[in-house]
């Protein structure tokens, strides 16, 4: 059985990780910028978001992040856990992350950028979705009934 | 996949054969690019916007792409290309990804989307240096395609030189410029055509290329010399554009479109080095403003819709993309309604910037 850092025993919890390859990311400093390229939706993730979404890279769980950001954030692990929730909703939601089921145990988290006690605010997610009609395909497809070579008859006119 | 280009290879050959060839050449960011026309296949269209930057004889060696661009009139040869190209007519659901990338056909160096509606299939082989533009009909191309053609293409190929695609606006002078970054709407056009009756050069109104081929740092180079606008009211802020309009007679939703090698010839610059990226910001304010932003900000502003309008992007070009930001000085403009103070803000930043 599973021991977790507080010495109790527990069922290991669900693990996650970022939905690759559709999901992509980069981040400068406090904001962190994800494109799902199969929705053609995307995002903006600003401070304990950015850390969290950038921990999950390796995979994790909700517990394992929440102890990761208490090292940097002024909060107590178990209520970053309890914020985790409704942002760990949204991102499955959107598709950006996906449930780890591949029984490979999770790599080293760690937020190396040396900052400690940075006030917590609740991880959430901005979607933008002005752009997926530019990158889904266009559902409109014209050509007449017998097919190609046959064009549409009012695309005929070249 | 070499198979297929072999196949498409064959076949725009023939179609070539069976008409006449036209073939132009192009300077696009230090490589060539020669694009061999089945006559009728829309050569007087697709050229105009590279226009500017076409060779009027052949340059020193360097890599070339060849981009053979037919249409369907010309049945093929093959019975097995005949069948793949009518059942993906027909079907096309069956044989694209979401993006419109082809699951049979785009693997290893082979790049391959297709588009429908206007039935555009597109083929690059990035280690042959061959690419092919196929329509299924000689049914007028549309708008944006005539304004910034074969774009997934040289997007493909281009990558592969290391020289990146971006959706943004570029102005500028030979000692330096900036990029302009944002989706449509944002303000990329009005501000780079209030340039055009100023000191700065235009080099693209919305897509452009950004390289770093040695140590003077990223270069923005030229692509299409195209400018779009949303509607007449839009244009009528601008004197002289009108009578240079190429589709008077559009569809409701279809922008203006203008190509400035035709009205400003002068006006165009090839490639400069970057010195800034601005996101441009509509205010509704009188004055125009430039205010340093965060460089997440940009990258908010030029990596998605950048991503967004090339069927093969991915996370190389988000990767590059950020590259540039990181830099790069990134700035917020502030516009205002008087035009004439745009020029003069970015001119100023440059300024600065070169002190």
């Amino acid at each position: 059985m599973p021991v977790s850092k507080n010495g109790k025993f527990s069922m290991p919890e669900t693990r996650f990780r970022i939905n690759a390859p559709a999901v992509i990311h980069e981040r400068f400093d406090d904001e962190l910028v994800a494109i799902n390229l199969d929705t053609g939706v995307y995002h903006s993730l600003a401070g304990a978001a950015a850390d969290a979404f950038q921990l999950l890279s390796d995979g994790a769980s909700r517990q394992e992040l929440a102890d990761q950001l208490a090292t940097k954030y002024a909060a107590p692990a178990e209520f970053i856990a309890s914020a985790l929730i409704p942002f760990f909703e949204q991102l499955s939601k959107e598709a950006l992350i996906c449930e780890v089921d591949d029984g490979t145990p999770a790599g080293t988290l760690r937020l190396d950028d040396g900052q400690v006690k940075v006030p917590f605010k609740p991880p959430t997610l901005e979607a933008y979705r002005d752009l997926q009609s530019l990158f889904l395909l266009d559902p409109v497809h014209e050509v007449s009934e017998e097919g190609w070579p046959n064009p549409a008859p009012h695309s005929a006119e070249a | 996949m070499k198979a297929i280009v072999d196949l498409f290879q064959e076949y725009a050959d023939q179609s070539i054969t069976a008409s006449r060839l036209q073939e132009n050449l192009f300077s696009v960011a230090g490589f060539s690019l020669r694009l061999r026309f089945a006559a009728g296949s829309w050569a007087g269209v697709l050229t105009k916007a590279l226009d500017h930057l076409q060779m009027r004889a052949p340059s020193p060696p360097r890599r070339q792409l060849t981009i053979t661009i037919f249409d369907g009139l010309v049945t093929p040869r093959n019975p097995l290309l005949r069948l793949y190209l009518k059942e993906l007519v027909d079907r096309w659901p069956n044989y694209t990804g979401p993006r419109g990338e082809l699951l049979d056909l785009h693997a290893g160096p082979v790049v391959a989307f297709y588009h429908p509606g206007p039935d555009i299939l597109s083929i690059v082989d990035l280690e042959a240096d061959v690419g092919f533009f196929w329509k299924r009909d000689l049914s007028p191309l549309p708008y944006y395609e005539a304004g910034s053609p074969m774009r997934g293409l040289l997007h493909a190929w281009m990558r592969k030189q290391g020289i990146q695609f971006v959706h943004g606006g570029a102005v500028g002078t030979e000692t330096g410029g900036v990029l302009l970054a944002g989706k449509g709407g944002s303000g990329k056009s009005t501000s780079v055509l209030a340039c055009l009756n100023s000191g700065l050069k235009y080099a693209s109104d919305d897509y452009c290329m950004v390289g770093s081929p040695d140590s003077n740092g990223w270069q923005v180079y030229s692509l299409y010399n195209t400018a779009k606008l949303v509607g007449d009211g839009d244009l009528a802020r601008f004197n002289g554009l009108a009578s240079h309009v190429w589709n008077p007679e559009r569809e409701p939703n279809d922008k203006v479109t203008i190509f400035l090698n035709d009205s400003y010839p002068t006006k165009l610059i090839s490639q400069f080095p970057l010195r800034a990226i601005l996101v441009p910001t509509i205010t509704g304010e009188t004055d125009t403003s430039v205010e340093p932003c965060g460089e997440g900000a940009a990258l908010m502003a030029m990596g998605p819709s950048s991503l967004a309008q090339l069927p093969t992007s991915g996370p190389r070009d988000l990767n590059s993309i950020a590259q540039v930001v990181s830099a790069s000085p990134c700035f917020r403009l502030k516009l205002g309604t008087e035009l004439s103070q745009i020029p003069r803000a970015i001119s100023q930043l440059l300024s600065q910037l070169s002190q």
